[in-house]
């Protein structure tokens, strides 16, 4: 997936590995930093989800977050 | 804007009605029909039926502009084509739209993952804390699509949950 910013005319495009979300060290970290509860097993089942969404459509835009200040984040599969 | 002539004029043109066409057929004058659009006046209780139908909506959704409609077997579409849209509008301007695919979402709700208390961070995402996303996914298999969650905090923001 792809993390897009754009902001005061600069725009980011950070590309990151989709199986590197999804596997079950990530998901330990991140429930233990970021205060959520996720299942470590759940991380593959996610996974396989997600690139069947990706075959089907290669442009969905998972998130999109429009800040009062202008900025733009968005997050594409 | 969520007036009753905004939704008659919304509706009508996604139907790609005219004025005149519509009003042939609720037997009214296109002056009429454009009042109504226009909010200086309103239709009659009595044809309300009869526009919702021809608009290919409820009578509540003409009214409200809430959008929910339960659609029969035949004209449901399978999980794998819905999604389910979160979309928060802070009261200080930000816009936040999370596109998740219903396979997706049901795939949490049987592995145990809590949604809503993953959902944290703001006061906005904390408002989502009191739904069961195991009856929302129950609604969409039952054929309910649209504007399922509506919920505003005291402090202006706004979480709707849309399911199309």
């Amino acid at each position: 997936m792809k993390i897009h910013v754009k902001a005061d005319g600069i725009t980011l495009c950070i590309p990151f590995p989709t199986r590197l979300l999804c596997n079950s060290l990530a998901i330990r970290i991140a429930n233990r930093h970021a205060d959520i509860s996720i299942p470590p097993r759940a991380g593959r089942a996610i996974y396989r989800e997600i690139r069947r969404l990706k075959c089907q459509n290669p442009d969905w835009n998972l998130v999109e977050l429009q800040a009062a200040g202008g900025e733009t984040v968005w997050i594409r599969l | 804007m969520n007036t009753l002539g905004f939704h008659i004029a919304q509706k009508r043109k996604e139907r790609k009605f005219t004025q005149e066409e519509l009003a042939a057929q609720l037997d009214v004058s296109a002056q009429a029909v454009s009042k109504w659009e226009n909010d200086i006046s309103c239709p009659d209780i009595s044809l309300l039926p009869k526009l919702a139908q021809l608009l290919g909506c409820s009578v509540d959704e003409l009214l409200t502009g809430n959008t929910v409609m339960l659609l029969p077997e035949n004209q449901r579409k399978p999980l794998e084509q819905l999604t389910l849209r979160v979309l928060v509008y802070s009261a200080e301007g930000d816009k936040v739209r999370v596109n998740l695919p219903m396979p997706l979402v049901k795939l949490g709700v049987e592995m145990g993952i809590d949604m809503a208390a993953n959902m944290k961070g703001s006061n906005s995402m904390e408002m989502l804390r009191g739904i069961d996303f195991s009856q929302v996914i129950e609604m969409v298999e039952q054929g309910m699509i649209g504007k399922i969650v509506e919920v505003e905090s005291a402090d202006g923001d706004i979480v709707e949950i849309i399911v199309e």
